[in-house]
């Protein structure tokens, strides 16, 4: 039993997981990796939720036992309202795997068409999405080359654009950037936040820090399969010892007059730049503590000082 | 007969079904019990929810998705260069005449059909294994079929897709070399022999063989016991009658004639004369009336054709033609008869032989005599024969579809090639000697596999019976086993040379629908039906991920 681990359950969570764990077994059954341990998390409708984690900390192992492409050794998944083995489910969903697992001897147009037929979409809908999307994700030039000539960051484009064929709801992302040079990654962090904007829901997960910084809403941090830090990304960030003041340019004097005012309520001015700390620094902080601590996990409610 | 037919295809529909029910039942069971200890009485409910959710994922599947995935695999064969296999069968075409064209003997165009439809038949039969087998391994590893199975496609479709788009690849590949093939066959040839390019059909009648008395007996052996014609003794009342049935008049339009072909044997106890060939008499009799009509006399053709060349008598076909209007000889009176009128009842025909050279030998056996239905045409047979090699390709896809679906591709390449192997020799061996164990009672000499082995290891002869104890009664029940696998074996593995109509074909026969085209398509789709659950349930209950 995970200490007082418990999830509200609100009508609008789109992912429910509880006490989800990951055995890998190797042929004879024998557990080899224990990938995911006990995790327990929810995604709500309309909100950009990162997964972040050390390689290996079992963020792909959970996205794939989400769409039921694993199998979980324990733990209940709820993903739309269905069971994870559900195919239906996947009707609403799209989603891009950590590489990009495509027919290499199709072309990006016959690609799309291909998974739009597997949506049982009719030819003029197919035409119509497949063109939008590609040129969406800026492979127009393209779109007539066997995806076997791709570059990296071009057969990422391509795997953005099937997740995205079927208009999902929800939209899970494994590592959306990586391979994408940085305007590639600037559209695809739009891209992301517009999706967000037309009401769909995103899970993600990412190395690049400020990715998620950028675009998500709450994030969870894992480490060795487990579950170490869980909240808002702004609550999370937010240096609570601190009130940050903006204000237009002041001059000195008026500088020197403010400082009065602080020092006669006690306070003094630490510092004139951000404070919010980013979230590389939460990162590195939650990884060492959990170095040094180790089983300790997270508790719903608390927030790591930062 | 066709009731008798009939009946005999709705026993065979009616055992496959039941070896189905009796499988899926133990299945259950076991899956059941299995899952009941695994995991209590939640595993027992899990495992009900994955039998609910197969049955309709088995029956609830969507052919736009399955033409897609077909469509994507014969994509990936075409590039897997595939087609080249035709390319190949053209080369061989082309040098094939060398070899074959000088082997001449009285019947040319058999060596070149037997050839065309034999290459056809081993050059695509790999092909559908390797293809079949190592394109889902291949997409599995590749994980390029985990984002399909991320779309709402169900397992059942993937298999589907993958038999469809492997025997669309196979039918395209067949139809473009038996095109090619069939064309070959009228240019080689030669213009002597093309009548060989004929479908015959036969239609056979019951023998019985009758002796001086009338009464039936089984012939004479002359003593060639790979023969298996029976004889009867010239210049007697010896006869053998063939009862054909269902003979009707519309069967025969514009009043053709009614032909009889035979394939007699002759035997000559002493030489005799030997410029003038053996000979018998044909009566046909109605098995009503008893009416009776001496049609006339006709030789054996014995001769090789070469010889019967040098005797001016080179009769080419054993053909016996009947007019519509017979006129024959009573006593001395010349009468006529009509056949359909006269001779046949209710469809039914009887026609007696006998041989009329004195103290020489007449053989014959139930298939030397036949009523010669109006012929078909050489392509009916020949397209009848690609289509039962279709079927054997389609099974031979489903199979190894299925074995791609639970083992990684040498491996389903290796049991696939295997069951084709079993398959052929369980018919010829295994069945056989099954059929002995069951008519002996289970009795054989020595014993069944392990009562053999035990019996080589010790040292027994094999009629030496074994010691009454406890070590003869664990022999013979591992002997029964081992039959009742065995005998469970020859239905479950299926048997290729079914599939085979070019026995036929070359032989200038039409190829019988209810013996050779209906069995193959029963066979195809009973394979297919129990190949595609469990290709399902191999894809379903794996974790495509985990390698
Ligand atoms: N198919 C597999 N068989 C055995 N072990 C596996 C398999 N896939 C992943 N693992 C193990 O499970 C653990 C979690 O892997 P996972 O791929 O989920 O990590 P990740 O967080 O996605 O890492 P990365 O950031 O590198 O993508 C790792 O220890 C890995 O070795
Ligand atoms: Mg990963």
């Amino acid at each position: 039993m995970v200490l007082g681990v418990s999830i509200s359950m609100s009508a609008e969570s789109v992912v429910e997981i509880r006490n989800l764990t990951k055995i890998y077994r190797d042929f004879w059954g024998r557990a080899k990796v224990k990938a995911v341990n006990s995790l327990s998390l929810e995604v709500k409708k309309g909100e950009i939720f990162g997964l972040l984690g050390p390689n290996g900390s079992g963020k792909t192992t959970t996205l794939k036992m989400l769409l039921g492409l694993l199998f979980p050794t324990e733990g209940e998944i709820k993903i739309l309202g269905k069971q994870a083995h559900d195919v239906s489910k996947n009707e609403r969903i799209g989603y891009l795997p950590e590489e990009s697992y495509l027919y290499r001897f199709l072309n990006a147009d016959e690609t799309l068409d291909f998974y739009g037929r597997l949506f049982n979409m009719s030819a003029a809908v197919r035409k119509e999405r497949k063109d939008k999307l590609i040129e969406m994700v800026g492979l127009n030039y393209a779109r007539r080359r066997q995806l076997k000539e791709y570059s990296k960051g071009m057969t990422r484009r391509i795997g953005l654009a099937q997740a995205l064929i079927n208009d999902p709801e929800l939209v899970i992302l494994d590592e959306p950037t990586s391979g994408m040079d940085p305007l590639g990654t600037r559209e695809v962090k739009d891209l992301i936040l517009k999706l967000r904007d037309q009401g769909k829901t995103v899970v993600m997960c990412s190395h690049l820090l400020q990715d998620v910084q950028d675009v998500c809403d709450r994030i969870a941090i894992l480490y060795g399969g487990e579950l170490k830090v869980l909240g808002d990304v702004k609550d999370l960030l937010q240096s609570k010892g601190e009130t940050q003041l903006i204000t237009s340019k002041l001059d000195p004097a008026a500088q020197a007059e403010v400082e009065a005012v602080l020092k006669k309520h006690g306070a003094s001015l630490h510092s004139s730049s951000s404070p919010v700390v980013n979230l590389e620094e939460l990162f590195l902080r939650t990884i060492e503590e959990s170095k040094a601590r180790p089983g300790r996990r997270y508790a719903p409610g608390e927030t790591p000082k930062v | 007969m066709p009731f008798e037919t009939n009946h005999s295809l709705l026993n065979v529909i009616l055992q496959w079904a039941l070896i189905l029910c009796v499988i899926s039942v133990i299945g259950t069971f076991v899956g059941g019990v299995s899952s009941l200890m695994g995991g209590g009485k939640r595993g027992l409910s899990e495992f009900f929810g994955v039998i609910s959710r197969a049955l309709s994922d088995l029956i609830l599947v969507s052919p736009q998705r399955i033409f897609a995935l077909a469509t994507l695999t014969t994509r990936e064969s075409v590039r897997r260069k595939a087609l080249w296999i035709g390319a190949v069968f053209l080369v061989l075409f082309m040098f094939a005449g060398w070899f074959i064209g000088d082997s001449d003997d009285t019947t040319p165009a058999k060596a070149y059909i037997s050839f065309v439809i034999t290459t056809i038949r081993w050059m695509l039969l790999p092909l559908a294994v390797l293809l079949s087998c190592w394109g889902l391994p291949a997409d599995i590893k590749d994980r390029s079929l985990h984002t399909v199975v991320t779309k709402p496609v169900r397992r059942s479709e993937v298999v589907l897709g993958r038999i469809a788009g492997y025997s669309f690849v196979i039918t395209a590949i067949l139809l473009a070399v038996s095109v090619v093939g069939y064309a070959w066959i009228l240019r080689v040839v030669p213009e002597r022999s093309q009548r060989q390019l004929i479908s015959r059909v036969p239609r056979f009648g019951g023998m019985k063989m009758l002796d001086q008395n009338g009464d039936a007996f089984a012939g004479v052996n002359v003593g060639d016991m790979y023969d298996l014609r029976r004889f009867i003794a010239g210049g007697t009342k010896e006869l053998a009658m063939w009862q054909f049935q269902g003979l009707k008049e519309s069967d025969f339009p514009n009043d053709q004639s009614l032909r009889l072909e035979y394939a007699f044997e002759a035997f000559r106890s002493y030489k005799g004369d030997i410029s003038t060939q053996i000979e018998f008499s044909i009566d046909l009799v109605n098995p009503e009336t008893n009416q009776r009509v001496r049609l006339g006399v006709q030789p054996v053709n014995e001769f090789s054709s070469e010889i019967a060349h040098d005797l001016k008598e080179n009769q080419t076909e054993n053909l016996i033609l009947i007019p519509r209007s017979i006129s024959y000889l009573d006593g001395e009176t010349t009468k006529t008869a009509d056949l359909f009128k006269d001779l046949v009842a209710n469809g039914n025909l009887n026609v007696e032989i006998k041989c009329l050279d004195a103290a020489q030998y007449l053989g014959v056996s139930p298939g030397d005599l036949f009523v010669r239905m109006p012929d078909r045409s050489f392509a009916v047979g020949y397209w009848k024969t690609i289509f039962t090699t279709w079927l054997m390709l389609v099974l031979i896809i489903t199979i190894g579809t299925t074995a791609s679906c639970i083992l990684k591709g040498p491996v389903a390449t290796l049991t696939t090639f295997g069951l084709l192997i079993l398959g052929v020799f369980l018919k010829n061996g295994l069945i056989m000697r099954l059929g002995k164990y069951y008519s002996d009672g289970g009795e054989v000499v020595g014993g069944g596999s392990v009562e053999a082995l035990y019996r080589l290891v010790s040292g027994l002869n094999e009629s030496t019976p074994l010691d009454e104890s406890i070590t003869k009664t664990v022999i013979e029940t591992l002997d029964s086993g081992v039959y009742a696998m065995l005998y469970l074996a020859q239905y479950v593995i299926p048997d290729i040379s079914v599939f085979d109509a070019s026995i036929y074909l070359a032989n200038g026969f039409d190829v019988p629908l209810a013996t050779c085209v209906l069995p193959s398509l029963l066979i195809t789709l009973g394979f297919f039906i129990p190949a595609y659950i469990i290709g399902y349930f191999g894809l379903q209950i794996r974790e495509l991920e985990a390698k």
